[in-house]
């Protein structure tokens, strides 16, 4: 039962077991419902036939009744309610957690607000649903059938006229839910890719002006809204046709309960007790239906956002196991990947990087040197041939083991809307503020830090607005001064710093290489020169391996490498 | 509430007949709902009181065909508010994109775009629920009760004063719920800033997959989660003991009653009446309770909406603040490019640039030369035109920026940025938007000279392969190389080259600059260099440092004397012979 209400409403486990507690909760308060009328149909009895009781009896009576309805209308406020906000808590961080847990390969073929979307109006709608439609839906279910055989056990036919048109309703509900699913779904896509049209529109501010594009990006988000607006309406329209037959067949069950009660009592059959307490029984159990049905559109609705979010949770993780490197010499042997199936990136790469040198990988630009570095990293999985770290596949490492010993710093740096000093803790979060200090100190950082407003605590706007380049590239080299991994990548570095602090950081980056594993792009060439083992890429392949002065030699994509470095740092415009 | 209609109306001028439709027939809904309630009391009264059974009879099927008349009525009205909503929804959001197009940079520059687009596409779908749904809703809701009560009196004296009594109580303790009207702000507060953690944490996702930072350290997007959730918990723990209360005065109104009545007014009664009006009680106050849980809801959703309007309207403001205005010339007459006492600032009381003036006479290429935040960024961007200075004046060709024409601008200069970014369509028509006449082959020329062709090369679809989430990935040297293209098929007087070949690989970078020194020929062109060694020739340099110009001229004049240049220049060379130690 839990299991199936977790996948159902993509729920987390706790989140499950409160909705079961809520659904009982509410199962209880509709039969306490009933017993305000049955004890009302007691007291015309005695006020009409039998004469009354006691009115201390009454008071007995209905204080005993009110203090177990408060109490339970008081479990149903905290099932209901309280517990709904910590569930929607618990799933967003659940989300968020997950998605550090899938490989990047996802992020790539999902869009950035897509993936906010999930974690943030796919939980909103979740945590309404939960707090009204989903406990009490399925409290009705427990509820409802107790009550017809009740109802079926004191007069059948009385019975069927409360229950037929319920059923019916129940049944309409049921066949009109394929249409009203996706209905749903389809102005729920539409809505998901409008949201995106307004990210991309939005991003895209700066090329759009520059392109004199604005205006007509503004007449086809205009069309998208109008689109939207038919599809809403058509969307709507369809679920307005059963909803109507759903309110309509409601409206008529209390009279249906009235007439057929009412001939039943001129024929004599039935006392006029039975057919009041059938028709309090109806109007009870019409406001149960009349809940119901907007619950029900509820939870259609929430159909296509509960699958999304499944689609997260059933998304395949990177696999392996925990493993302690001991060496850290990675061997890469005709490996071969491609981000879709289509265009490989990496035909067949081999070469290994020793524990303690300097690996630099060189090639044009789009060669794959990148995407060696994200699959030795695991940011990918590669597809054919091997890696190995430690005589092992990386693919069975976990990724917590194998990111321990990593550190990456790439060309785009992505910063977070905090403080300097939290963007560099990122490194290793258990470092204290000195030792964040420090590595800001190592990666030559204190200068602008000195300069911000606040120091080392100043925050830096979204995706660190507010710093130039440079400035975030050594954000980015502070925390794997601060991480301090044995492995070390470093891709595209020192591409856009500041010539001032260039120097400085060369320093650092000097520093920071000693002793490590060392896997480098540089786009200057030069730079290179000197280290261990220099591997040419061409087009998803190893052309050649070797130091500086033997690829000079014997490798012609290096030297013409090597030609263009030369006339671009001649070049004079 | 009703100031919240008014201005939400105020966005649908042509369909606001459409709201007095709707309030109309969900008033004549609630008639016939009461209605039906008018002849169940008849039939009470004629079953229990007068023992008329074909009576009763007759009474029931009106009973039935008031509460029909009435639900086909109100699926018309909510029909109605619904076409009324959609159509509000829409404008909303257009007048969010109108926005968009007129705000300057600088509020792009200052609003998170996950904010921007959770303002105008979610709150505009906000404002829908309380038009579609609360329309009808609403006057049901205000107007039942008062047919209810007016019925209960119509039945006798003694059920409308006690059925008055329950309304009155339940108000009260509906308004003691609603109490915390700041609850609603800071609860909008508190999602915005969710949505814009969210966005910023899935952008870094790679970064916190790298260092392990699991959500406990990344503090914000957690505290934003805990934070929502703590305030919606306290605000529904605050309205605990109001809406049991609530809920159990309904719920067990013949309960509270039964025992009074049995002590003080049955031994007086007549029994059969007595009857029929407790049975009555019983269904009133439970349609009175569907009424004011309805008016809850209403509420609930009218905070909602006029808290997704005001920020809407606020965001519009914000746009509005920085607006650019264009103004009507086509062409530029020259393309000197002046900037005269210009003050500029991101943000309130820090200036960027303070009082700048310098002057560039066209046709000629500069280049500009500073540390990050000496302002050589912001004063290309500002060439741009699509930032509003704060004060002073920018001209080119002598008049003023603003004078010109949006599409003058746009067609005239040309932007290679920093991140160059490309849409999510194939690489040919990424490049054919810079002109949109061109011909196919001009585009590839435009693309080859730009040095793109081992870009295409890569792919079976070459120009046509799609880029984006439904299609491939291109690095960042390979974006600004189409980036390249575009400004070259372009073909304007002015070119801005920010940073352009920072991110571009050593094979193709000397062809590039080809390509660069073929698309600034005969042009005017202000360029952020990354490479020292390549700008010595320019016609003139410009070094800055917070917002001035503390240096200007050739590289010969400029390296002739102890300058700040030639310190640059020396240190670029250093940095050049820089090798990593193996």
């Amino acid at each position: 039962m839990r299991k199936y209400l977790q996948h159902k409403f993509a729920l987390t486990e706790q989140g499950a077991e409160g909705l079961i507690r809520a659904s009982i909760a509410c199962f209880f308060g509709y039969l306490l419902n009933m017993i305000p009328a049955m004890i009302l149909m007691f007291f015309l009895e005695g006020l009409l036939f039998t004469g009354l009781r006691g009115s201390a009896f009454y008071l007995l009576l209905s204080v005993l009744i009110l203090f177990l309805m408060a109490f339970q209308l008081g479990l149903e406020y905290d099932s209901l309610f309280n517990e709904t906000y910590r569930e929607s808590a618990n799933l967003r961080i659940e989300i968020a957690k997950r998605l550090t847990k899938l490989p990047l390969s996802y992020f790539s073929k999902h869009d950035l607000s897509d993936l906010s979307q999930t974690i943030m109006s796919d939980v909103t709608a979740i945590e309404h649903a939960m707090s009204h439609a989903m406990a009490r839906t399925i409290g009705f279910f427990l509820f409802f059938p107790l009550i017809s055989v009740l109802l079926l056990a004191g007069d059948f036919r009385l019975g069927l006229a409360v229950i037929i048109p319920v059923l019916a309703d129940l049944l309409l509900i049921r066949l009109s839910r394929g249409i009203q699913v996706s209905g749903a779904r389809k102005y729920y896509e539409q809505l998901r890719e409008n949201s995106e049209k307004f990210q991309e529109t939005i991003e895209m501010q700066q090329e759009l002006r520059s392109l004199g594009l604005s205006l007509e990006k503004r007449a086809e988000l205009y069309r998208t809204m109008e689109e939207s607006e038919r599809l809403h309406i058509r969307t709507e329209l369809m679920q307005a046709v059963p909803v109507t037959l759903s309110g309509l067949i409601m409206q008529l069950a209390l009279p249906a309960v009235i007439l057929t009660g009412t001939a039943l009592y001129l024929s004599g059959e039935i006392s006029i007790l039975y057919l009041i307490g059938y028709i309090l029984a109806a109007m009870k159990i019409k406001e149960g239906m009349d809940g119901l049905s907007m619950f029900s559109a509820e939870l259609f609705y929430l159909n296509a956002r509960v699958q999304r979010i499944d689609a997260i949770r059933q998304t395949k993780l990177q696999g392996g196991e925990e493993h302690e490197l001991k060496s850290c010499t990675i061997d890469l042997e005709k490996v071969a990947f491609s981000y879709n199936d289509e265009t490989p990136v990496l035909r067949s790469v081999s070469f290994s990087a020793r524990q303690g040198e300097v690996t630099a990988l060189v090639g044009r630009s789009g060669c794959g040197k990148t995407s060696i570095l994200r699959v030795i990293s695991r940011l990918y999985d590669y597809e054919k041939g091997s890696i190995r770290i430690d005589g092992r596949d990386i693919r069975e490492i976990s990724t917590d083991s194998l990111f321990r010993k990593v550190s990456i710093v790439f060309q785009d740096v992505t910063l977070f809307n905090s403080s300097v000093l939290e963007n560099i803790r990122i490194g290793r979060k258990d470092a204290s503020d000195e030792e964040v200090m420090e590595a800001a100190r190592l990666a030559n950082c204190t200068d602008f830090i000195e300069r911000l407003p606040d120091g080392i605590h100043s925050l830096i706007g979204e995706n660190g607005a507010s710093l130039s380049g440079g400035e975030r590239q050594r954000i980015s080299i502070a925390r794997a001064f601060l991480k301090n991994a044995p492995i070390l990548i470093l891709d595209e570095i020192a591409a856009s710093l500041d010539v001032e602090n260039e120097e400085k950081i060369q320093e650092s980056l000097n520093s920071l290489i000693r002793g490590r594993t060392v896997l480098i792009i540089s786009h200057r060439l030069k730079s290179v020169e000197n280290v261990d083992k220099i591997v040419v890429i061409e087009e998803g392949r190893t052309e050649a391996e070797g130091k500086h002065k033997e690829l000079l030699k014997s490798s012609v994509s290096y030297q013409k490498l090597v030609e263009n470095a030369a006339l671009a740092e001649s070049f004079r415009y | 509430m009703f100031d919240v209609y008014k201005k939400l109306l105020h966005y649908v001028p042509r369909e606001r007949y459409l709201a007095y439709l709707a309030l109309f027939f969900s008033a004549l809904s609630s008639f016939f709902t009461v209605g039906g309630y008018f002849y169940l009391n008849c039939f009470l009264e004629r079953l229990i009181l007068q023992k008329d059974g074909s009576g009763a009879g007759r009474a029931a099927l009106l009973i039935a065909g008031m509460l029909a008349l009435a639900s086909l009525i109100y699926v018309t009205a909510v029909l109605i508010s619904h076409v009324l909503g959609f159509r509000l929804e829409t404008n909303l959001r257009k007048r969010g994109i109108d926005g968009l197009t007129d705000a300057s940079f600088r509020f792009f520059d200052l609003t998170p775009s996950g904010k921007t687009r959770k303002i105008i596409d979610d709150n505009a779908a906000q404002t829908h629920m309380i038009v579609a749904h609360l329309i009808p809703d609403n006057t049901g809701a205000l107007i039942t009760p008062l047919l209810l009560l007016f019925l209960a009196y119509l039945i006798s004296p003694r059920l409308g004063i006690t059925l008055t009594l329950v309304f009155l109580l339940s108000l009260l303790l509906l308004y003691l719920m609603m109490g915390n009207k700041n609850f609603m702000e800071i609860y909008q507060n508190s999602l915005e800033k969710l949505s814009a953690e969210t966005v910023e944490y899935v952008r870094g996702i790679q970064v916190i997959k790298i260092f392990g930072a699991d959500l406990d350290s990344f503090k914000s997007l957690s505290r934003a989660i805990q934070d929502y959730a703590r305030y919606a918990y306290e605000y529904s723990k605050s309205c605990k003991k109001p809406y049991v209360l609530f809920q159990l005065i309904f719920f067990g109104l013949v309960l509270f009653l039964i025992p009074p009545i049995s002590l003080f007014i049955a031994p007086f009664s007549d029994p059969g009446r007595l009857a029929s009006e407790l049975i009555m009680l019983f269904f009133l106050g439970g349609t009175l309770f569907n009424s004011i849980m309805k008016i809850m809801y209403v509420s609930q959703h009218a905070f909602e909406g006029k808290y997704a309007v005001n920020r809407l309207e606020e965001l519009y403001a914000s746009m509005q603040k920085d607006k650019i205005s264009f103004g009507t010339e086509e062409s530029f007459p020259h393309c000197d490019i002046d900037f005269e006492e210009v003050d500029f600032s991101y943000l309130e009381g820090r200036p960027v640039l303070e009082k700048l003036s310098f002057h560039l006479p066209e046709k000629k290429i500069y280049a500009l030369l500073g540390d990050s935040g000496s302002g050589k960024s912001t004063i290309v961007k500002l060439i741009s035109g699509f930032y509003k200075i704060n004060g002073g004046c920018i001209r080119i060709g002598g008049r003023p920026i603003e004078s010109y024409s949006e599409r003058a601008l746009s067609e005239n200069i040309s932007f290679v940025f920093q991140d160059a970014r490309l849409f999510k369509m194939s690489i040919y028509d990424n490049v054919s938007l810079a002109r949109r006449d061109a011909k196919r082959e001009e585009v590839l020329e435009a693309l080859h000279l730009a040095g793109c062709g081992s870009i295409l090369d890569k792919f079976r679809e070459r120009e046509n392969t799609l880029i984006g989430s439904k299609g491939v990935y291109l690095s960042g040297g390979e974006k600004q190389r189409i980036s390249i293209a575009r400004a070259i098929l372009k073909k304007s007087r002015i070119v801005i080259l920010d940073e352009a070949s920072a991110a571009v690989d050593p094979e193709n970078e000397h062809e590039l600059q080809l390509a660069f020194s073929h698309l600034m020929k005969g042009r005017t062109v202000i360029m952020i260099a990354h490479r020292l060694s390549s700008i010595r020739n320019v016609d003139e340099i410009l070094v800055l440092e917070k917002g001035r110009i503390i240096e200007r001229g050739s590289d010969e004049a400029l390296m002739a004397k102890d300058s700040r240049y030639r310190r640059l220049q020396e240190l670029y060379g250093r940095a050049n012979e820089w090798r990593v130690e193996g």
